[in-house]
């Protein structure tokens, strides 16, 4: 506790529990001060309860979720919470959350910026003072003068945490705030959260990822089924083993450990790598093979053309600095961009645009958008042709089962959870006979255990002899389940970016 | 033009300031009430009988205030597009007829009654950010409670763009019956408007934007003698064409 | 606790938060209308039907924003923020403002006397909801005379001013007043079809 000792309390739980509409508690016994100036971090597997702790704090829990019944007291800068008027609250407590598109409210950032104050009525001469020392305290000189609709979800992000602050709240309240970002932009939000600490705010941070907060942080508290278990100091969290990280259900702590590349040597560019020892079920010429691939925005290839294979049974991990065109290049395999160039050949045969898209199955980033069906069946149906008869029927029997989906059949895929509508695109692409498999960003947000199960997931569907390239940020999945790396780069940037 | 102009990030502020402030593009900066006042006139004069000098009189006029608003290129652009129009509805159409006389005369002669009113809007709609708009509107007594969603309707067109995009390419990798198709767009597309809906309102709530304080007009506002010079034109152009106007 | 400070809140009153629920789903019926107003710039006939074809289709956002928020004032203000839309774009507007404040507090008094979550009030709501863009090819009408002057001034041969005249005479007024209500009630009726199937299923309304 280097700072916040002596300080006044900002944030006060006592005795706080949860409990649902339907009876479930989500919360027990939650004692939890936090002094002004100091930085705590609640950590723990999802479901445990971070983000409900961080709605008692914000106000959300009652005034948004009416159905969950709140006991015990909570303090927040002296103000009663379910008691006050959500905008009196606001005027001590900013709140930064997990989604960086549904958080701005104007059109551009400078009004984005004023935004707080604004419904506030402080006079126009003060909100811009108060702006320019945010904007000058955080270095987010970047953020002014934007169109917000044209900016990364990074600076989105880096966005709402400098209009938050330019309402001066006491404390702010974090749930999940980098679930989205790339590691640039994960920097980025750390050195601003670094720059509202020194200012002597209070910081509440929900997050997994250990990496990105853990230096901030004066204390953790651990939380599991809704109760407080345990609690950290900064060393105390350094000194976890791997192992004892990994049974509390945490990613890594250490940003060297959490960015390091253990995958062996890229297989982009060294083309002609496809005869390389890929397991029994490469044969040679199967499996994906591009050639002087890129993808022309406006005439200009996004990334430098990439010679590639990837056999039959194995991962292929993309990585690259924010900008890169990771997204982009996933999308020219499967077809989705005019102007793809060079060549995308499938188990031998050279696929034109069409093909691409007849060939590849794409996991999006957010999966919801590729879901149409009014149930997890007909879902499947759809994807096997209409047809959930006999010999089909038991084929998506099967695969619902293998893919841990079972007894969800007449579930709505909207109603499912982030993971089953992921597994169920991934069952979709199967039932139509792709085994071509692209996944963007597929562990996005995602705590320790669910990771490692999407890795099992991935290194499974290799082994039957899918042919996988995934894009992510997210090294200790990487390292997990890639059989090789390609470092996409800028077109006009030479060689790779730099990372670790 | 609204998905294009209205979505704009507005002229940026120059000098310094980094809230309002009026466009500095032209040697007239007007306030968008100004302008406002302008469509109401605008509106006024469509449907009022006037001759074709007249009416040629008020389009350069309007054309004028363009290009004085420093939107020299939108001035000629909408000059040079009502001689188009006038010679597609008084030669082309008469003259050699088909079937586009017939699909688009009423179109484009009503096209040409509201061409004031068009001209106007496009110039209010480039001068000013939908943030100054909905401040102008403010001072106007337009409710909160219709300006609030106001914004948020613009604020969603760009994010409504890219998840349409999104739906129809995930569309296109799956094969999907034609019969569906206009389902299978629409579910996602209501699902993903619902939950930005609830995402946005928790973070606009936690933000305070239900505080029962007047709003702060950070768009500086005010009525200059320019405006008030520009108003009287326009009452004036109303009143003669109502008078002198000739008939059409 | 808390929970008699939260009955009291929840008043009739609109929220912020509801506010913002109303501007999302007014995008998404602006985007449908807007394409309609689109359309009927093709044909005559397109324009006269085009409130019809607007109230076919726009009956999902309608729906769940009256679902998402049952209070009164949502129709109202989905109804002026596409209004004070088309009057800044410059859009010729008295009539449709007039004629969709009309519509908004006639389906806002129909949706208070079925207190606001009833299916068939907010169908009916909707339908007379739909008169509002009525006031788009209003002007056929209303400016009747001025159009017809315009059109033969501009050198239009007598058969076109005949095929003028039926379209723009009382009875096609009547029919699309008629087809616009037809077409709401149709509408909400695909709208619940979607939330049967759909939204209700997925826990979203």
């Amino acid at each position: 506790m280097r700072r916040g000792k002596e300080r006044e309390t900002v944030v006060s739980l006592s005795g706080v529990g949860c409990t649902t509409a339907s009876g479930k508690r989500i919360l027990d016994g939650i004692d939890l001060d936090v002094r002004r100036g100091e930085c705590v971090l609640i950590i723990g597997r999802s479901g445990s309860g971070k983000t409900t702790v961080t709605k008692c704090i914000n106000g959300l829990i009652p005034s948004f979720e009416s159905g969950i019944e709140l006991e015990g007291q909570v303090r927040v800068c002296g103000l009663d919470p379910s008691a006050c008027e959500m905008y009196e609250l606001a005027e001590h407590v900013g709140s930064v959350f997990q989604n960086p598109k549904s958080q701005f409210f104007c059109l551009t950032s400078n009004d984005e910026l004023a935004f707080g104050l604004e419904t506030r009525g402080v006079p126009v001469d003060e909100i811009e003072r108060r702006i320019e020392e945010t904007v000058e305290a955080l270095g987010a000189q970047r953020l002014v003068g934007r169109d917000v609709s044209t900016m990364s979800g990074g600076e989105k992000q880096s966005l709402v945490f400098a209009s938050v602050d330019v309402a001066q709240p006491d404390v702010l309240v974090l749930d999940e705030p980098t679930a989205n970002l790339d590691a640039s932009s994960v920097r980025a939000l750390h050195d601003e959260i670094a720059a509202v600490l020194a200012a002597g705010k209070s910081v509440v941070i929900a997050e997994h990822r250990l990496y990105f907060a853990a230096d901030l942080a004066d204390r953790a508290v651990l939380i599991e089924g809704g109760r407080i278990v345990r609690e950290f100091s900064p060393e105390e969290l350094f000194a976890l083993s791997d192992k004892e990280r990994e049974i509390l259900g945490l990613r890594a702590v250490d940003p060297a450990e959490a960015l390091k590349v253990e995958v062996g040597a890229a297989a982009g560019r060294a083309a002609g790598r496809s005869g390389h020892a890929a397991g029994d079920r490469a044969k040679a010429g199967s499996g994906l093979v591009l050639s002087s691939f890129t993808v022309a925005r406006k005439g200009m290839p996004v990334f430098a053309p990439v010679d590639a294979a990837v056999p039959r049974g194995r991962v292929l991990g993309v990585l690259g600095e924010n900008g890169a065109g990771k997204s982009t290049f996933l999308r020219g395999i499967a077809g989705l961009e005019r102007g793809s160039l060079g060549e995308v050949s499938f188990d031998g045969t050279p696929l034109a645009r069409k093909q691409c898209r007849r060939t590849a199955a794409l996991v999006m980033q957010d999966v919801n958008h590729q879901l149409f069906s009014d149930s997890v069946w007909n879902e499947c149906a759809l994807a096997i042709g209409g047809r959930d008869d006999g010999e089909a029927a038991s084929r998506v029997r099967e695969l619902l089962g293998t893919l841990d989906l079972s007894g969800l059949e007449d579930v709505h895929p909207m109603a499912l959870s982030g993971g089953q509508k992921q597994r169920l695109s991934i069952a979709c692409a199967l039932l139509s006979d792709r085994r071509l498999l692209l996944l963007d960003e597929p562990t996005s947000g995602l705590d320790f255990d669910r990771m490692v199960e999407v890795a099992r997931l991935v290194r499974r569907l290799a082994d039957d002899g899918a042919c996988i390239v995934l894009v992510t940020h997210d090294l200790e999945f990487l390292n997990r389940c890639c059989d090789d790396v390609l470092e996409l780069a800028c077109a006009q940037g030479g060689n790779g970016g730099a990372h670790g | 033009m609204i998905g294009e102009g209205m979505t704009a990030a507005g002229p940026v502020p120059q000098g310094g300031t980094i809230l309002g402030g009026r466009p500095r593009r032209g040697a007239l900066a007007l306030d968008p009430r100004t302008l406002m006042g302008v469509l109401l006139a605008a509106s006024a004069l469509a449907f009022m009988g006037k001759g074709v000098t007249a009416e040629l009189c008020l389009v350069v006029a309007v054309g004028l205030l363009q290009t004085l608003c420093g939107h020299v290129r939108m001035a000629l652009g909408f000059v040079a597009a009502y001689a188009a129009l006038m010679g597609v509805l008084y030669v082309v159409f008469p003259h050699v007829g088909g079937a586009a006389a017939t699909m688009f005369t009423i179109s484009f002669t009503f096209a040409r009654k509201i061409y004031l009113c068009l001209m106007t809007g496009a110039l209010l709609v480039s001068d000013s950010s939908v943030h100054r708009i909905s401040a102008a509107l403010a001072k106007l007594k337009v409710p909160q409670s219709v300006l609030i969603p106001l914004t948020v309707t613009f604020r969603y067109f760009p994010t409504l763009k890219e998840e349409a995009a999104h739906i129809r390419d995930a569309m296109s990798l799956r094969s999907i019956p034609a019969g569906s198709r206009a389902e299978c767009f629409v579910v996602p597309l209501v699902m993903s408007a619902t939950s930005t809906a609830d995402e946005l309102s928790r973070a606009a709530t936690c933000r305070g934007i239900e505080n029962p304080a007047p709003s702060t007009d950070t768009e500086r506002l005010s009525m200059r003698a320019a405006d008030w010079a520009v108003l009287a034109i326009s009452a004036l152009a109303v009143a003669a064409v109502a008078l002198f106007g000739g008939s059409a | 606790m808390g929970n008699s400070e939260q009955k009291t809140t929840e008043s009739r009153a609109l929220k912020g938060r509801d506010l913002i629920t109303i501007g999302i789903f007014t995008a998404l019926y602006f985007v449908v209308n807007f394409v309609c107003m689109l359309l009927s710039g093709l044909h005559p006939y397109l324009w006269v039907f085009m409130p019809a074809l607007d109230a076919l289709l726009a009956g999902i956002p309608f729906m769940l924003a009256c679902a998402k928020v049952p209070k009164s004032g949502t129709v109202l203000i989905m109804g002026m923020v596409p209004s004070l839309v088309y009057f800044i774009t410059g859009m010729f507007t008295p009539l449709i403002l007039g004629m969709m404040v009309g519509a908004c507090v006639v389906a806002e008094v129909i949706r208070a006397a079925t207190k606001y979550r009833s299916f068939a009030g907010n169908t009916f709501a909707y339908a007379v909801f739909g008169f509002g863009m009525c006031g788009s090819p209003l002007p056929l009408w209303a400016f009747h005379d001025s159009f017809v002057a315009q059109i033969a001034a501009q050198g239009m041969g007598t058969d076109y001013l005949a095929a003028l005249e039926t379209a723009a005479n009382p009875a096609m007024l009547v029919a699309m007043f008629v087809t616009t209500f037809v077409a709401g009630l149709v509408g909400a009726y695909i709208a619940r079809g979607m939330f049967k199937k759909h939204f209700t299923k997925a826990g979203l309304a």
